[in-house]
């Protein structure tokens, strides 16, 4: 068979080389030049015998989502891999290990689980991996070797690809496991020949391989981020992680505080000594942040709090994906209390989103909620990103001379944004309260000054507007089928509507980073020129649909999923046709 | 009531429908190693002459076994049987176990002492795998050799020779010689063969097979030293019956049954072409290669595991099979 | 009980679970009859060290150069290398005939002389044996051996390529180098000629063999062109007069050999060598019961000769005073008790104008009566003779246990006991890749030139060959245990083990017999400790390289050399114990 797409599961225990797999064949695509996105979910557990996959994804297009269906399932550990057979395509192949020790059961073997309509691969992983390095390690590498004759692609990518991931192993550890793929390909080729192909095209230029948290970070240093503070968090930790290995080069800060309350009050503290913050969580974490985020509010000091998201209330799934903190993003505090909320929905989208959220709350004063989302955040995919490095910007409002003279630190201007030097600087002789305040800073209770603030601190929001660029829209700009999406869920959406298309109906997306606030003419005259709207989106409320619906009057057909795994195309377009049929009614 | 089923061939298979049919609640498990859905063995050599598609070859559609609520477990080789406790062994270690058994598992080309050290170099000529790889390397061969006997050799020639490929023939005999009831129809064959320019080498037989560059260097008993880009090459092809080894089944060449397909050993049955039986027409032990017969004995042995009692009845003359008939219309097209 | 030598690393043992250790863990030994210790010399070459490996061979089985060929090799298919999953036994014959190939040597040891001496009659495997061990002991041996070489059914009942004479020569000098000495062309026919015997040595033993072919009466069994199995395999080997001649010159085109057993598969291919076109060989029971090693039958059926299996001679037709054929009735076998019965019939026809019968043999009755050799007699029987038709290496173990009786008789000791000799080391030398090295094979005579009757089949390894074998053997004599006092329970050993070899266990339990049951368990509070079941184990390493605290225990288990008389020389004390 041909192939022009692939999806493939390594599926295991902790130890099994999982995610070391996927990045070897994730890393080979994107050097022949493939488009490439590779999703991994694990248990929460640190250590122990949780499960983990990893689905990598690639084509010669772009590729958005993670699709629906796997070709191919190589169950490391059998046991945890039944469960994903299912997932398996017709005609799709299961690579199992015959080479375990031991009496397996049938209950407990995949073998057993495989139906006729899938292929069977059975390749005696544990037993090759002792011969290429004398333990069971590299069981992994043979698996890669066997897929990579399977779907006959080029060997030489593996090879540079190991050498990559291991070299500061050391040269025996890169030896064996080159062998154990080695051993995997000739394997197949004596007891599989009968092998795909998979197209490629020739010359095409190597690409990149960059998570959302990757990008985030690197998209925050490009652009003069000068302090982090955070607290360790599933699935936004690699963030500081980073910021840790790669600030201190810089000259910046990162630190790592005893919890999310300190973080983000350092953060507040860095940005009022000038700097540009940031920090990172995720939704427990933001549960905490919430009244310091508060005080930025009132006291108008920029600050960025990236929440990674992840599933449930509480601790809830701390390995699984939601999009269930928009709400407590908009609305989660005391008070009239606006802030920005933004939500990336790539990894494009994480690098210049990120900059745009640094410079938006430095120059309106005011925090920014960056809402990426765990499956955003960990995917790594092959990204074109456009790199924009200025690590000098600023974008505070400076006071003018006459200004400075009599400097007024929540001076009322007509767009909302007072002039801002950082205490030190000379005449910067202002307080900085929770409380409500006069132009001066100085506490005031009095009706008419938190009148006049309130509207003051709200007026930013509406100059914003006026600067932020029109919301995209994608599809066919004819189509009567709108669908408003936000976050990790459009790449879902886009391959949806490309099913509903390739069976004849077409539609079109409304896709804005911009959660609030919007660019609202352009979602009015979107949402005027559709006969059907769809908001799809991952959590049980409808949470983005509430926003549209009181904000444009809209009754869209909501789709909610309340989900641990990223959301399929499939389910998209049966919504789209759905959506069609009852139309053409 | 488990019953499993070694083989998915047309005795196995239809081993399954009738212990279905008779026992609708036990359970039925089939195992096939080979990675395809049952197919036609005969029209193999039509797939590789282009005559038909692969789908043409399936004789029954992926729902079947669904349909008739049989599991299906393709692509997966049993190696081992333990009747003490009741279970079979896979290739992958897995342990399953079954109340009633039948070993359904054909027969093979089998290479023999000979030949078995240089079966890297051989190309088999039997199963839909061999012939899908063959399709591959078709075109860039050219000089092929031949040594082997049975129908599937006169398939095989007849699929090189339609291909225009340049064939050698090695036959230990005096004359080439294939499992026809029609003697004269082996002669016509045979003449026909040289006409359309296969040569023929009697009397002799390959000894060694060495690889050089691309091509192989094939030298006879007799001395005498060939090249081709491909050598198929089989010493006889015979009941596979690896499996039942340390078993205590008693087998001549193939496993041998009672009337009622019974091994020796109680609850393991028997049918098709891996079964040897005695015949009392022939005076002889007798395997009955083909197509009805393994139809008829999954029948009788499917019957025979669900507690009824049917007793298979040796034919007085060996069948024309199937795979004759067609390849006769072959090598007259 | 277990004593420290001098070597703070070596051990001696007559613990009973010791040595049972070894009878479960080393299961090449225990299969070999004569128990030769085989990793001992496998390792032996596996360092290079041939003459080591030739001297463990002429130790233990005193034949190497012969056993090496022609050995029925019961090690071969209990090696642990051979289980599933693990690939192929290990070539143990062929490698022992390396040994002896690439490390014969001159075999002086110190011998101190006792003035008793010894008859043999008979000069087989099991006189050779019994022979060779009594003049370690200082005794004075003679052999008598009623034909004009010594060897017994080595030199005239096994054929040269499958056994050269000088090979039978080259180990039976090494014997007669110890001072035995071998009076040829003596012939003892009868009881009185023993008694004779029994009064001008201190012992005498009679290891004859079995030498009469069994017969079977069909009609036509006298017809010119009927052949005994052993009476054709003496002649073709020896060229005899009468037989011998007329069969080398005679026409034989179609041959029909019955029997199963390596006489009947050695008559076939002689056949083949004699020039016969046509060369069959039927058997009354099916192929698995043949009494032959596998390589014995391939190499059969490669020379193109033909095999009927459950079918059972009912005459012999001829013409003209020749045999024109024999016919055959099949039979069916019984399913409960493996019985064969003849199908009525059934009977056909083969074609044939020689027949071979090669269907066993038995000792010759009239050399002695039945209840020969009481206790109190210095008269002993051994080899075939005592215990029917066998192979050399159980014909060599019966020699040995004679040599046994008759020391114990002549030197009135009371028995001796097994002693185990228990070393520690920190490696083995092995690599974990040596695990997946291919059995290689052995280069053989082409087809083409297995006419030549004399030629040997077997090529033999050449060095190389046989270094790349010897790293196959798993060298079970290594006991690896895990010291529970440092365990750490990290379960590294388990993440790293190739089969499933090690476990967490509740208890090991072990039986009367010295059998150790490692009581499984999956639960942390039941668990008492890690522990390797050294049944499964394969000796790879894995877990000793994965130990944190190195707490995995190497040590290699002997049972000191087998030739007996050096046990009580190893552990006189145990001796002493034992017998208390």
């Amino acid at each position: 068979m041909k192939y022009g797409e692939l999806s493939i599961r390594f599926c295991g225990i902790a130890g099994d080389g999982i995610v070391s797999s996927g990045k070897i064949l994730a890393a080979a695509c994107a050097g022949i030049g493939l488009q490439v996105m590779v999703n991994d979910i694990y248990s929460a557990e640190i250590r122990g015998s949780g499960k983990s996959t990893t689905t990598v994804r690639f084509a010669a297009d772009k590729v958005h989502s993670m699709g629906d269906g796997i070709d191919l399932l190589v169950g490391m550990a059998a046991k945890e891999s039944i469960a994903e057979v299912k997932d398996v395509k017709h005609d799709g192949t299961v690579i199992y290990d015959s080479g375990t020790p031991g009496d397996i059961e049938e209950e407990s073997s995949l073998a057993a689980h495989i139906p006729p309509e899938i292929h069977g691969c059975c390749i005696p992983l544990e037993r090759l991996a002792n011969e290429a390095s004398g333990t069971n390690r590299g069981r992994n590498l043979v698996a890669v070797g066997a897929l990579c004759f399977i779907y006959s692609l080029p060997p030489d990518m593996f090879i540079n690809q190991i050498k990559a991931v291991f070299s500061r192993k050391g040269e025996k550890i890169v030896e064996t496991n080159i062998k154990a793929f080695r051993l995997g390909y000739l394997y197949c080729e004596e007891h599989y020949p009968l092998n795909h192909e998979f197209e490629i095209k020739e010359g095409a230029e190597p690409r990149r391989l960059i998570s959302g948290n990757e990008a985030l970070h690197k998209g925050a240093l490009d652009c003069g981020l000068h302090f982090f503070a955070g607290y360790p968090i599933t699935p936004a930790t690699k963030i500081m992680e980073l910021a840790a290995k790669e600030l201190p080069k810089l000259d910046g800060w990162c630190i790592q505080v005893e919890d999310e309350i300190a973080a983000i009050s350092a953060v507040v503290g860095a940005s009022f000594a000038g700097k540009r913050a940031m920090t990172a969580t995720s939704g427990p974490g933001l549960c905490l942040m919430s009244e310091m985020i508060n005080l930025a509010v009132m006291a108008e000091i920029p600050a960025v709090i990236v929440n990674v998201q992840r599933g449930g209330p509480s601790t809830g799934l701390p390995t699984k994906v939601e999009q269930g903190d928009l709400n407590i993003a908009l609305y989660g505090a005391s008070g009239d209390s606006p802030r920005v909320v933004m939500a990336p929905t790539d990894s494009e989208d994480c690098y210049s989103g990120i900059q745009l959220a640094l410079d938006l709350a430095e120059k309106y004063q005011t925090p920014v909620i960056f809402l990426s989302d765990l499956f955003l955040g960990q995917r790594y995919e092959t990204a074109d990103i456009k790199e924009e490095i200025d690590r000098r910007r600023c974008t505070r409002k400076k006071p003018t001379p006459e200004q400075l003279e009599d400097y007024l630190r929540y001076r009322v201007t007509d767009d909302g944004v007072s002039p801002l030097i950082v205490p030190g600087e000379r005449g910067a002789i202002y307080t900085i309260t929770g409380l409500e305040h006069t132009v001066k800073g100085t506490p005031n209770y009095e009706a008419e000054v938190h009148t006049i603030m309130t509207a003051k601190r709200h007026r930013k929001f509406e100059s914003m507007k006026s600067e932020l660029p029109r919301a995209d829209i994608l599809g066919d700009k004819d189509a009567q089928i709108g669908i408003a999406g936000w976050g990790s869920t459009i790449g879902a959406i886009l391959e949806g509507m490309g099913i509903a298309r390739k069976q004849g109906v077409k539609s079109k997306l409304i896709k804005s980073i911009m959660i609030h606030p919007q660019h609202e003419s352009s979602f009015r005259e979107f949402f005027a020129s559709c006969k059907r709207i769809i908001v799809p989106e991952m959590n049980y409320q409808g949470q983005y649909a509430a926003l549209l619906k009181t904000r444009y009057c809209i009754e869209p057909i909501e789709i909610h999923i309340p989900a641990v795994d990223p959301v399929s195309p499939g389910k998209i377009s049966e919504k789209i046709m759905e959506a069609h049929h009852e139309l053409s009614k | 009531m488990k019953y499993v089923i070694i083989g998915s061939g047309a005795a196995g298979v239809n081993a399954a429908e009738i212990i279905k049919k008779n026992d609708s609640k036990g359970e039925v498990v089939i195992f096939g190693d080979e990675r395809f859905f049952p197919y036609n063995r005969y029209q193999l050599t039509d797939f590789l002459c282009d005559s038909i598609q692969q789908e043409e070859l399936f004789y029954i559609s992926p729902e079947f076994f669904k349909n008739i609520g049989v599991e299906f477990r393709k692509g997966q080789y049993v190696k081992a049987i333990n009747p003490e406790k009741k279970s079979i062994r896979l290739f992958h270690n897995e342990v399953v176990y079954y109340d009633r058994l039948l070993i359904a598992t054909g027969g093979r080309p089998w290479l023999g002492p000979v030949l078995l050290p240089y079966k890297k170099h051989i190309r088999r000529y039997y199963s839909l795998k061999d012939i899908c790889v063959l399709k591959k390397k078709l075109p860039h061969i050219r000089k092929c050799i031949v040594f082997g006997e049975g129908l599937s050799s006169l398939d095989l020639l007849c699929g090189l020779n339609k291909s225009g490929k340049e064939v050698t023939y090695i036959v230990k005999g005096v004359k080439p010689e294939w499992p026809l009831v029609d003697p004269e129809l082996c002669e016509e064959l045979c003449q026909l063969q040289k006409k359309e320019g296969i040569k023929i080498i009697t009397e002799d037989r390959i000894t060694t097979i060495e690889k050089e560059g691309k091509h192989f260097r094939v030298l006879t008993l007799k001395q005498r030293e060939l090249t081709a880009d491909i050598v198929f090459a089989w010493d006889n092809y015979k009941p596979k019956i690896s499996c039942i080894k340390g078993t205590g089944i008693e087998k001549k060449t193939g496993i041998l049954v009672n009337e009622h397909l019974e091994t020796s050993v109680e609850g393991i049955y028997a049918a098709g072409d891996c079964v040897e039986i005695y015949h009392p027409g022939l005076k002889n032990y007798w395997i009955n290669y083909g197509w009805p017969n393994a139809i008829e004995q999954g029948e009788i042995a499917g019957l025979n595991m669900t507690g009824q009692e049917k007793t298979y009845q040796v034919h007085e003359t060996i069948e024309f099979n199937l795979m004759g008939k067609s390849l006769k219309a072959r090598w007259w097209k | 009980m277990k004593k420290k030598s001098n070597n703070n690393s070596t051990y001696v043992s007559t613990d009973l679970i010791d040595r049972k250790w070894i009878d479960v863990n080393i299961p090449c030994r225990t299969a070999c009859p004569i128990m030769t210790d085989i990793p001992g010399y496998i390792q032996a070459i596996m360092e290079g060290d041939y003459e080591t490996a030739f001297r463990i061979n002429r130790m233990d089985n005193v034949l190497p150069g012969v056993l090496g060929r022609i050995c029925n090799r019961p090690c071969e298919p209990v090696c642990r290398h051979g289980r599933d999953g693990l690939g192929d036994p290990v070539s143990i014959c062929f490698l022992k005939r390396s040994a002896a190939d690439f490390g014969m040597r001159n075999f002086k040891p110190d011998i101190k002389p006792i003035d008793k001496k010894v008859c043999i009659i008979g000069g087989g495997p099991a006189g050779l044996t019994a022979a060779n061990d009594l003049a370690l002991k200082g005794y004075r041996v003679t052999i008598l051996e009623q034909f004009d070489r010594p060897g017994g059914m080595l030199s005239c009942g096994i054929p040269q390529f499958r056994l050269p004479y000088d090979v039978v020569a080259g180990d039976v000098k090494s014997i007669t180098d110890l001072g035995v000495e071998i009076k040829t062309g003596y012939r003892v026919n009868n009881e009185a000629e023993i008694e004779k015997l029994k009064k001008e040595y201190d012992a005498v033993l009679l290891a004859g063999g079995c030498q009469v072919a069994k017969v079977v009466d069909i009609p036509g069994i006298e017809s010119p062109g009927v052949y005994w199995g052993l009476d054709f395999m003496i002649a073709a080997n020896r060229g005899s007069p009468g037989i011998g001649n007329s069969l080398v010159d005679s026409s034989m085109k179609k041959v029909v050999v019955t029997g199963g057993g390596f006489t009947a598969v050695d008559c076939a291919r002689m056949a083949y060598r004699l020039g016969a076109k046509e060369v069959a060989l039927a058997y009354r029971r099916t192929k698995d019961d043949m009494y032959v090693t596998a390589n014995e039958l391939e190499a059969m059926e490669a020379e193109g000769i033909q095999l009927a299996f459950l079918v059972s001679p009912v005459g012999i037709e001829s013409k003209e005073g020749r045999v024109t054929g024999i016919s055959f009735e099949h039979n069916r076998i019984d399913k409960s008790d493996r019985t064969i019965t003849p199908i009525a019939g059934s009977e056909f026809l083969m074609e044939a104008d020689s027949v071979i019968f090669a269907i066993g043999q038995e000792a010759e009755e009239e050399i002695i009566k039945e209840g020969s050799g009481k206790p109190a007699d210095n008269f002993f029987v051994a080899g075939d003779f005592r215990s029917g038709a066998s192979t050399v290496i159980e014909a060599a173990a019966d020699g040995r246990k004679a040599g046994k009786e008759i020391h114990r008789f002549l030197s009135h000791s009371e028995g001796y006991r097994d002693v185990v000799t228990i070393f520690e080391v920190k490696e083995t030398g092995r690599e974990r890749a040596y695990d997946f090295i291919d059995r290689q094979p052995m280069d053989e005579t082409p087809l083409h030139e297995r006419r030549i009757k004399d030629k040997e089949v077997g090529l033999g390894f050449s060095k190389e060959k046989s270094l790349i074998e010897a790293r196959r053997c798993y060298l079970c004599h290594y006991n690896f245990q895990i010291d529970i006092d440092r365990c750490i329970y990290c379960l590294a050993c388990i993440d790293v083990m190739p089969l499933d070899c090690i476990m967490m266990s509740k208890d090991i339990r072990v039986d009367k017999d010295g059998n150790l049951h490692h009581i499984k368990t999956e639960r942390w509070d039941e668990m008492q400790a890690i522990t390797i079941d050294n049944d499964k184990c394969i000796r790879c390493g894995n877990c000793v390289r994965a130990c944190p605290v190195d707490c995995i225990s190497i040590s290699k288990y002997t049972l000191a050399p087998h030739a007996w008389g050096s046990v009580e020389a190893a552990a006189p004390e145990a001796k002493k114990e034992s017998f208390k």
